[in-house]
């Protein structure tokens, strides 16, 4: 029986398929769909199945749970007044988890309102502060004749490429007082002026902290408008003798607007789910924000309220969603993250005058300098000290050189120089970073090209949401939920092996691939379609164009995406809490270092790792050109 | 034309991994084991077998299963994995003849904190893909609940059970390997404070320094703990003391009146505790803060204090041991200094896994860590970690403060000595449950109690602001 059907007997189902089919080779002909298509599905994928897990335990009660069967009142546990309940067994659905989070009458309060209150009131005041210090630095750096702009420029980037709770440790070391340790910290060393309790610990320390470590954020984004804006606009509004505030609200604001939204975006959705700075200057006086409440209900209690914490974790993506929705309403999404990118000709300078530029320029590079160098000299400070903060016997480097263990003999670890397991978890992070910065960069300039290229269609809309989506996900969550997956594969979580390496770095390529496909979104767009236009005429293969043409001539801003996953990921330390084993990367040894009391190791360790970070920096930038600043968005110069 | 088609299969395969992914994790899980009578197991068979050989048949077993395998240990304490180049000496010397030589990176052995190991342990049992062999754990609810439920097998080694003063009714089963204590202390630098009542840290205004009981559960237990009948005698006792300076009247104690009479002490007392505490992720946070806080208490592990930095401003002179006094100078039989429980005696558990793929290696590793002086060594020489074994495989440290500091810095331990140090004189596990009367962890109590408890407990902690 022949097979082959003629023209004429075709049906007409396999006509329609026939066109369906057709139509869909053509569609996915151009490389700019097929990778569209590509990324939609397996973004979907592996964002939703997350979420959707998250839910669904939101929703269940857990190994560990008690979920009574009826009247849910708290107090009706005493099981001496009121006899054993009925439980409903575990992993039945139920809506307990959200009952308990939000309405129960004992916790709800404590575990959820005060938190969430909590925790707006630090991003907001973040987020202001960060557009505030970010913003002036900006204008001083591109609109005024300050001078020591290299030296602010070059610097200024550093609180963002260290890890949030080295700024917050140095906060508290800086500041503590004689009031709450034997030894005052180097602000009452050198003013003798004793701060009050809630400049150490509670919201404002969080909010500043949290506020300078986003500052560069605002800095660039802010930094790169104010570049391009023409300046045509203002002076125009001068000539027409429009006041200096109105000018200011009525031209400048709005033109600042998106790169304000994006700021706002990102800080404050970083800031809402930030856990090592509220723990480090919240916990002390027993002030916890959501995200210290969701990482507590999640691994605590023996996981009775781990259905909870999933609860406060779908909270949390939520107000990124919103976010992200109210960014998108207000800037739309071509404006999202890029800078005006049209140069003008004309940029006024605003003269500061003879001695004001000297003024201002000192008071700046005083405090920059004291927030970017103030953690590295406090670290190595203190990791030569025998008590943080205790200069009563002088300075030693035990910490460093130490060939006998420090402290508890039998658990103890030798100076970080003689410790191998410090140079193993150094390698495991630079390959876990590296391998988490190409991928991640690679799959992200990927989505750039395609989502410039069709940024119109429904699919490039959908696919520069859904890449940016992870970026909101709690990374404490995401680790337990890739454990699970892991471990269901076979592959035993908390281990140094080649398969969990590649679900760590399949983790780490879902969280950063919202840093590099952003980055490489700005980057095309600033690119003419008609360049690679010529070279499709010339029927130069895709590759080749990518990798003849638009590689080349938007090279530093492509490895800035891969730059920015690799610093992130050299820093991260909840997104693989529960992945690999616990000397498997620097950050996870370090974690482990704090449970020794010993504060100059874990002080050693902070040093080494914020050097390391710098260095890489800087020989990528030194190398390639590329730097964190073009990848956030900017061109601050 | 050719780079879609490649792009084409790559969505294709991407679309295949992902749904692959996605079925994985929809595995039934396998139905866990809840014990009564049923057929022994592989692994319970070798365990039967095993309580019944001594160490050395048990060790050529081990070495002739082991082979040139890999053994996957997971703990919540890093020191077994530092003498596990002896235990693979001792496997070497039994191994079959013609055997390929055992090497020590043929265990590998993973640490992780309580908060996570069940998570781990379980996410494989529930996978069906049994990797790991034994654990050591902590955390008797969790190993109650999550643990012993699950499957994980119990093995007792032969020489433990043989040997003379074991507490076979306490601690044989769930099998345990030591204690670690958790104690009372408080800073005493230039200060004049006296504590010697439990309930004078109930007092207003105490600053404790402790873990978060939300962060590792064990910080739960002892507070669930302290609800059972000779705890709340005990508190009732040191309630009625005339050493009780803590201000609290009987009016304090009438919102848990309906609790019962002995059980209103211990709500009252977990009420004022988290009042007062101040808490950290973990002990060594805790103990940074209460080394350099002069009039603060703490509740941390006792082995902490060890890690203290002697300097001019620092030191472990002005920490005091609540049951042990200022002046304690010998621990092998101090006098009691305070009214009350002087601390809470946590186990490490040694369990096998229920498909453990290595049983008769898992056995001997036990055996190893629970009955050998090499095998427990790295617990040994601390102060607050006490074998159940007995003190045959322990270092006497009751006299541990007595010394001098040698030239390089390091603390050299001679009863002929000066005490320097009193808080290091630490007396037996006995003398600390017997006389100071400590709690011990009681895992079937707590996961019976916990519930309540632990409810009250984040009642509380949810209060504090």
């Amino acid at each position: 029986m022949s097979t082959l059907v003629t023209k004429k007997e075709r049906t007409p189902f396999m006509k329609v398929v026939r066109r369906g089919t057709t139509k869909t080779l053509t569609f996915l002909g151009v490389p700019a769909n097929s990778i569209l298509v590509m990324f939609a599905v397996v973004l979907l994928i592996l964002n939703f199945l997350p979420l959707l897990s998250l839910l669904i335990s939101s929703f269940t009660v857990p190994a560990n749970g008690v979920v009574p069967t009826s009247d849910w009142d708290i107090d009706v546990w005493n099981i001496w007044e009121h006899g054993e309940r009925q439980y409903v067994p575990a992993g039945e659905f139920t809506f307990y988890n959200w009952w308990e989070i939000l309405f129960s009458s004992k916790l709800a309060v404590g575990n959820f309102w005060l938190p969430l209150a909590r925790s707006l009131l630090v991003s907001t005041f973040a987020c202001v502060f960060a557009i505030l210090f970010g913003g002036i630095m900006a204008f001083m750096i591109t609109r005024t004749n300050m001078p020591f702009k290299k030296f602010l420029t070059a610097i200024f980037i550093f609180p963002y490429i260290m890890p949030q709770w080295t700024l917050a440790l140095f906060w508290k070391n800086f500041f503590i007082t004689t009031d709450f340790t034997a030894f005052g910290g180097e602000f009452q060393a050198l003013t003798g002026l004793i701060v009050p309790e809630w400049m150490v610990y509670g919201w404002f320390p969080i909010a500043m902290v949290l506020g300078l470590h986003y500052t560069p954020f605002a800095y660039i984004l802010i930094g790169g408008v104010l570049q391009n804006m023409d300046s045509n606009l203002e002076e125009a509004a001068t000539i027409l003798n429009i006041p200096r505030w109105k000018r200011f609200t009525k031209v400048t604001i709005p033109m600042l607007k998106p790169a304000l939204f994006s700021t706002i975006l990102l800080v404050f959705s970083s800031a809402m789910s930030s856990y090592s700075v509220p723990v480090t200057l919240g916990n002390p006086t027993n002030f916890y924000t959501l995200a210290t409440k969701m990482k507590s209900l999640i691994e605590g209690s023996g996981g009775r309220y781990i259905g909870s914490g999933y609860a406060v974790a779908i909270v949390l993506i939520l107000i990124g969603v919103v976010m992200l929705i109210m960014n998108q309403v207000q800037t739309g999404s071509r404006k999202q993250f890029t800078t005006v990118t049209g140069k003008s000709g004309q940029i006024s300078k605003r003269n500061l005058g003879k001695v004001g530029r000297w003024v201002i320029g000192s008071v700046l590079c005083f405090f920059v300098a004291i927030v970017c160098f103030g953690p590295m000299v406090s670290f190595f400070l203190e990791s030569l000290l025998p008590n943080s903060g205790d200069f009563s016997s002088g300075l030693n480097f035990k910490a460093w050189i130490s060939t006998e263990p420090i402290g508890n003999a039998s658990a103890g670890y030798v100076g970080l120089l003689n410790e191998p397991r410090v140079w193993s978890a150094l390698l495991g992070s630079i390959g876990l970073s590296l391998a988490c910065g190409f991928f991640a960069g690679l799959f992200g300039l990927l989505i750039g090209y395609a989502v410039s290229r069709k940024r119109k269609s429904p699919l490039g809309v959908i696919v520069n949401n859904v890449a940016f989506f992870p970026y909101l996900m709690p990374s404490v969550a995401l680790s337990l939920i890739f454990m699970i997956v892991a471990t269901r594969l076979g592959i035993p979580a908390s281990t140094t092996t080649v398969g969990i390496f590649i679900v760590m770095v399949t983790v780490g390529v879902i969280k950063y691939i919202p840093f590099a496909s952003r980055t490489s979104l700005n980057a095309m767009l600033q690119l003419s379609e008609e360049i690679e236009e010529a070279g499709l005429i010339m029927h130069i293969p895709w590759w080749k164009r990518m990798t003849h043409i638009i590689f080349p001539i938007q090279k530093a801003a492509i490895i800035s995406g891969f730059l920015l996953p690799f610093i992130s990921c050299m820093r991260e330390l909840d997104l693989f809490v529960f992945l690999g084993s616990d000397y498997f990367i620097l950050t996870r040894f370090m974690f482990m270092l704090e449970d020794t009391g010993v504060a100059a190791l874990e002080n050693a360790a902070n040093f080494l790792l914020i050097i390391f970070i710098l260095i890489a920096n800087y020989l990528v930038n030194f190398l390639t050109g590329a730097s964190m600043d073009k990848g956030i968005g900017g061109s601050t110069k | 034309m050719k780079t879609n088609k490649i792009l084409y299969c790559l969505s294709v395969l991407a679309l295949s991994a992902t749904a692959s992914l996605a079925a994985c994790s929809s595995n039934p899980t396998p139905e866990s084991h809840t014990g009564g009578t049923h057929e022994p197991t592989r692994v319970e068979k070798v365990v039967r077998e095993a309580e019944t050989m001594s160490r050395e048949e048990l060790f050529k077993k081990a070495a002739e299963e082991l082979g040139t395998k890999t053994f996957n240990w997971y703990a919540t304490s890093s020191r077994g994995g530092k003498v596990k180049d002896k235990f693979v000496a001792e496997l070497n010397k039994v191994r079959p003849a013609g055997a390929e030589e055992i090497k020590v990176d043929q265990i590998n052995y993973q640490t992780t904190v309580d908060g996570k190991i069940y998570t781990f342990l379980n996410a494989e049992i529930e996978s069906g893909k049994a990797v790991t062999s034994g654990a050591l754990l902590q955390d008797g609810y969790q190993l109650q609940t999550k643990g012993i439920e699950k499957g994980y097998v119990n093995y007792i080694p032969k020489e433990w059970s043989d040997q003379a003063g074991v507490n076979k009714q306490r601690d044989a089963n769930p099998f345990s390997l030591q204690f670690q204590f958790k104690t009372w202390m408080y800073n005493n630098h230039n200060k004049d404070m006296v504590i010697d009542n439990v309930w004078d840290f109930a007092k207003e205004g105490l600053t404790i320094d402790t873990m978060d009981p939300t962060n590792e559960n064990v910080n739960m237990d002892w507070l669930i703990q302290l609800t059972s009948d000779e705890n709340c005698a005990l508190l009732k006792s040191a309630f009625e003391h005339a050493s009780n300076s803590s201000g609290l009247t009987a009016e304090a104690l009438k919102p848990y009146e309906s609790y019962g009479e002995g059980r209103k002490y211990a709500f009252l007392f977990i009420e004022r505790f988290i009042k007062n505490a101040s808490f950290y992720a973990d002990d060594g946070k805790a103990l940074d803060t209460f080394k350099a806080s002069p009039g603060h208490a703490a509740w941390i592990v006792y082995s902490k204090i060890q890690n203290v930095e002697e300097s001019e401003q620092v030191t472990k002179k002005d920490i005091v041991i609540a049951a042990l006094g200022k002046e304690h100078s010998d621990g092998k039989n101090p006098t009691l200094a305070m009214q009350g429980f002087g601390g809470f005696m946590y186990k490490h558990y040694l369990m096998l896994m229920p498909e453990s793929p290595l049983p008769w290696t898992t056995c001997a590793f036990i055996n190893f860590l629970s009955t050998t002086e090499v095998g427990y060594s790295k617990w040994a020489g601390d102060v607050g970690d006490y074998p159940t074994f007995g003190e045959s495989i322990n270092q006497d440290r009751s006299m541990n403060g007595h010394g001098s500091v040698d030239e390089s810095g390091k603390w050299v331990v001679d009863p002929t000595k000066p005490n320097e140090f009193p808080c290091l004189n630490d007396p037996s596990s006995n003398w600390w449950i017997d006389t100071a009367h400590s709690t011990v962890e009681t895992p079937s109590y707590i996961s019976t109690y916990y519930n309540t408890v632990a409810a009250f407990i984040m009642q509380q902690i949810a209060a504090k602001k």
